[in-house]
């Protein structure tokens, strides 16, 4: 065998021992990408918990500000009730609780039930 | 009068909780008002054991998992009492499977937990018209016992003299009763060496207290031999209502009447 096909072949399995270490290394960064993706998955799973369907948990409470926190705990009470009857609980203003209220509903936290002329308050994403 | 859901909690076991709990009620409902005692205490549930219900199938943890309502599950316990007022009890199932199951349950049903919470204290006060309702809570900070102190009208909060006790029950009332706002009561329980044998160290713990939270510490029980070796089955105001103890409480019960 020539001193150049001697060369060609060694040239040749080292092509082949490269794409085989390509593979390896291909395989070695899937499976790293996947186990990042369940560790985040594993990582995000409380935060989502906390905003899960519930509207109402003691997370949600804890973020809010003060004063809409004592809205939502009145309105909890109540389980579903007016602006007034939120004021009766709380011994603020009815329209300051009805300001209150509507931030809630934007917030996402309350929703808003009309009953005929009146309207109704009620914490939303029923457990 | 307004109903009236009244938890009793604390930061550590072994404070006497659930003895208050049951003694409370029992008072109350001797003085004629309808009273609902409810074991809210899933990990290591109590009343069971105080009134000893004979085939019971229906569970608070029923109501908290949404299949039942909690007119369901109260159980008539009066002549516990001798008849002498209406007491309700709604029982936590204290088999051991239902026990891992609560403990193993996940962080999103508790979550839920707290709408079904106040779900239950409006049937409770609203619908069927109990006047006093008294949830008998796990110790500790988890997610349960905040849901029920969280939903209470008034939070009792239990604590002995112990150093580790008060340290704790002082954190938990600043990080969690008041950012609730919650109407906030104190009760010190086995109070040794307090009250009864003047200990200079722990009388300058219950002043500390007192000059803190002022009117909202509203007994201070010293430790009686006898109130600790009567059987759970027998209630003791019931049993010896001439005795200390049973004075000391009614005043508590008076001054909770207040909140």
């Amino acid at each position: 065998m020539s001193k150049v096909e001697v060369e060609g072949n060694a040239l040749l399995r080292m092509e082949k021992e490269f794409i085989s270490m390509r593979s390896y290394l291909e395989q070695i960064i899937s499976l790293q990408k996947e186990m990042m993706q369940r560790l985040d998955r594993e990582e995000k799973a409380p935060e989502e918990a906390d905003n899960g369907s519930s509207g109402l948990s003691v997370a949600v409470l804890l973020r809010l500000p003060d004063h809409l926190r004592k809205t939502m705990v009145a309105l909890s009470k109540l389980v579903e009730g007016r602006a007034d009857e939120v004021a009766s609980i709380t011994g603020r203003a009815r329209a300051i609780e009805s300001g209150y209220l509507n931030q809630l509903v934007r917030l996402g936290y309350v929703k808003k039930i009309r009953k005929k002329h009146q309207i109704y308050f009620a914490i939303d994403g029923e457990a | 009068m307004m109903g009236k859901f009244i938890t009793i909690h604390s930061y550590k076991g072994g404070t006497g909780k659930s003895y208050l709990a049951v003694n409370l009620a029992a008072i109350y409902a001797m003085q004629g008002k309808k009273v609902a005692l409810l074991d809210l205490d899933f990990r290591a549930p109590t009343q069971h054991v105080v009134f000893e219900p004979k085939g019971l199938k229906n569970y608070i943890n029923n109501v908290l998992d949404g299949s039942m309502n909690i007119g369901d599950v109260l159980l008539d316990c009066s002549y516990k009492i001798d008849n002498k007022g209406k007491l309700y009890v709604g029982f936590a199932d204290f088999s051991t499977e239902a026990i891992r199951e609560m403990v193993s349950k996940g962080k999103k049903w508790e979550i839920e937990a707290l709408q079904r919470i106040y779900r239950m204290r409006k049937e409770l006060v609203d619908d069927l018209g109990f006047d006093i309702v008294i949830g008998d809570t796990s110790p500790g900070i988890q997610y349960l016992s905040i849901n029920a102190v969280v939903a209470a009208d008034v939070a009792v909060v239990v604590s002995t003299l112990d150093d580790a006790d008060i340290a704790g029950t002082t954190r938990m009332l600043k990080e969690l009763y008041e950012t609730f706002e919650k109407e906030t009561a104190i009760i010190i329980n086995k109070a040794i060496g307090g009250t009864d044998l003047k200990d200079p160290e722990k009388d300058k713990i219950i002043e500390d207290l007192q000059s803190r939270y002022k009117e909202a510490v509203i007994g201070i029980l010293p430790c009686f031999c006898e109130v600790g070796r009567l059987k759970r089955g027998n209630i003791f105001i019931l049993n010896n209502p001439k005795h200390p103890f049973t004075e000391m409480l009614r005043v508590v019960a008076a001054k909770l009447d207040l909140f």
